[in-house]
Order: structure tokens, then C-alpha cells, then sequence
């Protein structure tokens, strides 16, 4: 069975968000809680804000499966629904095939680490 | 049968600054002629200034700092269908420069049409504002407390016993504080007893608790270290400062080594002049205490500008920032640590009272189903379980302190974030009006206004 991840709507105000990290490989087995992406998610990229609202998440799976091909590659800035990787349920299934469904994934808003400027 | 309709003169009636006399501008008319008003309604404003007898302005003068844009509102004493009379308006510069016409009491700019009786009413209630420009170069005399501003304030006219509540926070504070015209009308219309209220923006120094207590507790002397190491580590940089790294060292100087709870507020009202009022009352966000800060690696100050200033500010700041500056990190108990040594450096300057607005501590973008692959503390890496640690971190400080928390996060939850907190900090207009009221409630609770007057 195959799996998609798309950009999922985490806030009703945005657009786009951005692929901040990819922390997974294909072709490798992710666990159930693995971190897979981290994005950032900046409501005044589309218009100039004062005190931008900027969010950080986290994709995570919700379910084990395998990373078949990635979409996206980080650094990347994403529509919301746009798809981002490809999974299957096992590690031999063609990935030709049309998706059965998306990846249960769990959203997390994180803290990012300071940075310098 | 049609009520009985009274026209009603309102004069300018009695104001007097003790020694000193009274000049105003022409009035701007903030709403039209035959405009029905509301009881408190603003409806026109003039700029005011205080004068010796000879019309010298001294170095001792009340409103030294703020004397270009001194201004006073005139609202409606009841309802009524106002009418302006013609010579209240003088147009153009003579409408916003002082100097040109003395305050006459009997002076009727205008009249309300009423149904009923006027009581004892017969003049204007007055709104004086005030505040410092960031610079002079900052000059905007386009409608009430415009312009960069280092300090916003407006208070009662009517009697001289106010109560002083000085907002130090952060954005979110800002519509909460001035409401929707930026002028404060909200707070001041909605205020049980006679008020003056202060407030600091964040954008040149973000006021969190260590911030704040660094700032109170500098003297002449370490604010003039302070200017001299910045000086020479600005210049001394690698890279030649340009325009935005001087508009920014300049603003980041004058929060640094000026404090708004050191600053002399001085107030005019029917009653004469108060000089140099007292604070007694401040309200604070835990929104403003990030989980880092910096702090200045050889003097030891700590400091805290929003990420988006300093991105948008010259290389020399930023560098300034990088190299003389360490991150600090802090933990939740950190945190607490430094509200409780600010609070009691604010009791020690006569503080009465220390609101502090709690976070909106859900977020509708997580959907979280087993918290089994974050390893580290939870608090440190997720920021909706960091602000409920803040949030009880609160209720702790409440418990051995006098703090009161303004809860905010129940007030999102109970009008809905995601229509009325979108982001978690940037509020709509009902919830700042809710939390406006919430603030004044928990003031009258804790005996903050003057009884009124029998």
C-alpha cells in the first residue's frame, strides 16, 4: 500500500511553508513517532508584517512505514497540499502505483535552537 | 409627542498650570458637524502647552520632553447632535501649534443638542496625551499621540487623584492599551475612576523581567559604561555602521540607559498641576520572556530585541550583537526567579501593584497523539507545553507574591483562538476589550481607582 504526505494545513492563514530539514532517507523504515520534516511556517510571507507571527513543526509519523521518494528537497517552500513524499507499507511495493491514502502523521509546533544573526 | 430638545453650550471651562499659563492650538474636529455623540465620545482635540509668564520654557518646566505634543481631547459630557462653531477651527499649522491662543474658560467651541436635562454639565470633559518622541527628527502632527514614540500616555482630565498604570509588554499589549484609534479611548471610557496610563512599546528593548531590572537598577554611572562600550564596539567593528545600524543603535541606547519607571510623569488637570506622579500600578506579559536572552558578555547586562528588528537592522548591529553578546538561557524556574526580583524591585519604588498576562497555551496546529518520541524535556523543545509551564509557573508566583495574573489564555479559550487569537499573541478587537476589562476589573478589586467623590 502506498502512502502520501502533502503539506498539510496547520494554520487556516497559511499558504506555504517552508522544508526546513528532511530527517528521514529513502528507502529506510520509519518508526511510529520518527521525526520526518521540519518546517517553518511564516504567515507574513506573503505581505510585510510587523512582529511576524513565525511557527516552527515538526512532521512525525504516526504509523511505520517506508520513505520511497521524497518530493522536496529542504530549503524548499511548499503550497499547502502539495505532495512531499511518497511511503509504503512494505519495502518491495512499486511505487507506480496511485496512493491508497495519506500518511498519519502527528503536527508539532517546536522550539528552534538560537541562532546568531 | 416629540421629546423636548435642548441646545446645551459647552464652554472649555477652568484649567489652570499653577504659575504657569495656558496656551492651546485651533481645535481639529474629530467627527462631523451634527454628528450624534456619545456621553464620552471624543470630538475634537487641540495641542497644549504650559508657559512661564515671560514665555520661556526652563529646564524645570512640567512636560519638558513632551512639550511639542502635548495634546488635549475634548468628549461629549452626555449624548447629544453636536455643533461646532465656526472659530473653534483655525486650519492648518494654527490648529496644531500652541502658542497662539490662551485657554479661556468661556471659551464655547461648540454645542450639544439634548433631550432631557443637562444636570450640572456645562463644559467639555477633557483627555490630555502625552509622550516623548524617540527623536525630534520623529515629527508627526497628523492626529493624536502619532509618530515613534518612546512613551505613549493619556489620563483624565477631570479630577487630579488618578491612579498611574504603566503597560510594559509586548505587542499584544499595544491594542489592549491604546485600543483601536492608538489613543487610548478605550481603556480611558472604560475605566471606573481616574486614570493615567503609560505605555512602553517593545521595539527598542523588549521589556522581560531581567530586562527591566537591569534597566532599574543602573545608575549614571553604568548607563555611561554602557554607552561607552557600545560606542566603541559599534565603531570598532568590521564593518562601517550605516543608516539602520545608527537608527538602531541610537533607539537601542535611549531604552537601554533610560527606564520608563524612572521617568518623571508629570499631569495637568481641572485640579492644576500634579508634578512628577508616582507609578502604581504595571502590567507585564509573559510573552515577553523568551526562553533565551542575551546578555552582554563584560558588563553583564541583559538585553532582548525581537529576532524581525535586528533581521532588518545594518551588519554592524548584528555583529555588535554577536560578538558582544552571549545567549542565556533560561529555565522555566530561571524566569520565575527574575519576575520575583523585578517585582520586588518595583515594590521598593512604590509599585502597588504587578499584573502580569498569562500565554495562550494550546495550539490549534498540533495534533500531538503520544508525546513518546521527544526526549528531552518537554517544555524546552514544544512551545505549547512551554507556556502552560509558564502559565502554572504564575499561578507558583502568585502563591508566595502579590502578583495578579491577567488570564488571557481563558479569555482565548472562551471567545475561541483561532478566531480570536490566530497566531497566539496578536489578538482581535473583542478580545483586547475583553482583556482591557479584565485588567481594570482585577485594578478595582485590588482598590487601585479613588473612591468616587460623594
Amino acid at each position: 500500500m502506498l502512502l502520501e504526505l502533502s503539506l498539510p494545513l496547520i494554520n487556516p492563514h497559511m499558504a506555504h511553508a517552508r522544508v526546513d530539514s528532511i530527517l528521514v532517507r529513502p528507502d529506510k523504515k520509519i518508526a511510529i513517532g520518527q521525526a520526518i520534516l521540519e518546517l517553518t511556517v511564516d504567515l507574513s510571507d506573503q505581505f510585510p508584517h510587523d512582529c511576524p507571527p513565525v511557527s516552527y513543526y515538526r512532521l512525525c509519523a504516526s504509523e511505520a512505514a517506508w520513505l520511497r521518494h521524497l518530493a522536496i528537497a529542504a530549503g524548499e517552500k511548499a503550497a499547502v497540499g502539495t505532495l512531499l513524499a511518497t511511503f509504503s507499507k512494505t519495502s518491495d511495493e512499486a511505487v507506480e502505483n496511485c496512493a491508497s491514502r495519506a500518511l498519519r502523521t502527528t503536527v508539532v509546533g517546536v522550539t528552534r535552537q538560537w541562532q546568531p544573526w | 409627542m416629540a421629546a423636548l430638545v435642548t441646545v446645551l453650550d459647552l464652554s472649555l471651562g477652568p484649567l489652570t498650570g499653577d504659575n504657569f499659563v495656558i496656551y492651546r492650538s485651533g481645535l481639529r474636529w474629530l467627527v462631523s458637524d451634527g454628528h450624534v455623540c456619545r456621553a464620552g465620545e471624543p470630538i475634537a482635540f487641540c495641542n497644549i502647552g504650559l508657559r512661564s509668564s515671560d514665555g520661556e520654557i526652563r529646564s524645570t518646566a512640567p512636560f519638558l520632553r513632551e512639550q511639542t505634543d502635548f495634546q488635549l481631547t475634548l468628549a461629549a459630557p452626555m449624548p447629544g447632535t453636536l455643533h461646532q462653531l465656526p472659530d473653534a477651527s483655525r486650519g492648518g499649522w494654527l490648529d496644531q501649534l500652541d502658542r497662539y491662543q490662551h485657554w479661556s474658560e468661556s471659551f464655547i467651541p461648540g454645542s450639544l443638542d439634548i433631550t432631557g436635562g443637562a444636570g450640572n454639565q456645562s463644559r467639555w470633559r477633557l483627555i490630555f496625551s502625552a509622550g516623548e518622541r524617540m527623536t525630534e527628527l520623529a515629527e508627526d502632527r497628523s492626529g493624536r499621540l502619532t509618530g515613534w514614540r518612546r512613551i505613549r500616555r493619556a489620563w483624565h482630565g477631570e479630577r487630579s487623584d488618578h491612579g498611574t498604570l504603566a503597560s510594559l509588554g509586548t505587542c499584544e499589549q499595544n491594542g489592549v492599551f491604546l485600543g483601536e484609534q492608538h489613543d487610548f479611548s478605550e481603556l480611558l471610557a472604560a475605566s471606573p475612576g481616574s486614570l493615567h496610563v503609560i505605555h512602553v512599546g517593545d521595539e527598542n528593548l523588549v521589556p522581560a523581567a531581567a530586562v527591566l531590572s537591569d534597566r532599574m537598577r543602573r545608575d549614571a554611572g553604568a548607563n555611561a559604561l554602557l554607552a561607552a562600550d557600545m560606542t566603541q564596539a559599534v565603531l570598532g567593528g568590521p564593518v562601517t555602521p550605516g543608516p539602520a545600524d545608527w537608527h538602531y543603535a541610537g533607539s537601542a541606547l535611549s531604552a537601554l540607559t533610560r527606564c520608563p519607571l524612572s521617568e518623571r510623569y508629570d499631569l495637568l488637570s481641572r485640579q492644576g498641576l500634579s508634578p512628577s506622579v508616582a507609578v502604581n500600578a504595571v502590567v507585564l506579559s509573559v510573552n515577553a520572556e523568551p526562553k533565551v536572552i542575551l546578555r552582554h558578555r563584560k558588563l553583564g547586562y541583559r538585553a532582548y530585541w525581537h529576532r524581525f528588528r535586528v533581521d532588518t537592522t545594518g551588519q554592524a548591529i548584528r555583529n555588535w550583537l554577536n560578538v558582544s553578546f552571549e545567549a542565556l538561557s533560561r529555565t522555566i524556574d530561571d524566569i520565575q526567579t527574575d519576575l520575583r526580583e523585578l517585582c520586588k524591585l518595583l515594590a521598593e519604588r512604590g509599585v502597588k501593584h504587578v499584573l502580569i498576562m498569562n500565554a495562550l497555551s494550546t495550539s490549534g496546529g498540533e495534533s500531538i497523539f503520544t508525546y513518546a518520541p521527544f526526549s528531552q524535556a518537554l517544555g524546552d523543545e514544544l512551545p505549547s507545553v512551554r507556556m502552560k509551564e509558564l502559565n502554572l509557573m504564575l499561578h507558583d508566583l502568585a502563591e508566595e507574591t502579590d502578583i495578579a495574573i491577567v488570564d488571557v489564555d481563558s479569555i482565548a479559550a472562551g471567545l475561541g483562538a483561532a478566531a480570536h487569537l490566530p497566531d497566539g499573541v496578536h489578538q482581535s478587537g473583542p478580545m483586547q476589550d475583553e482583556v482591557r476589562g479584565e485588567i481594570l476589573h482585577i485594578l478595582e478589586q485590588r482598590d487601585f481607582f479613588a473612591p468616587p467623590r460623594a
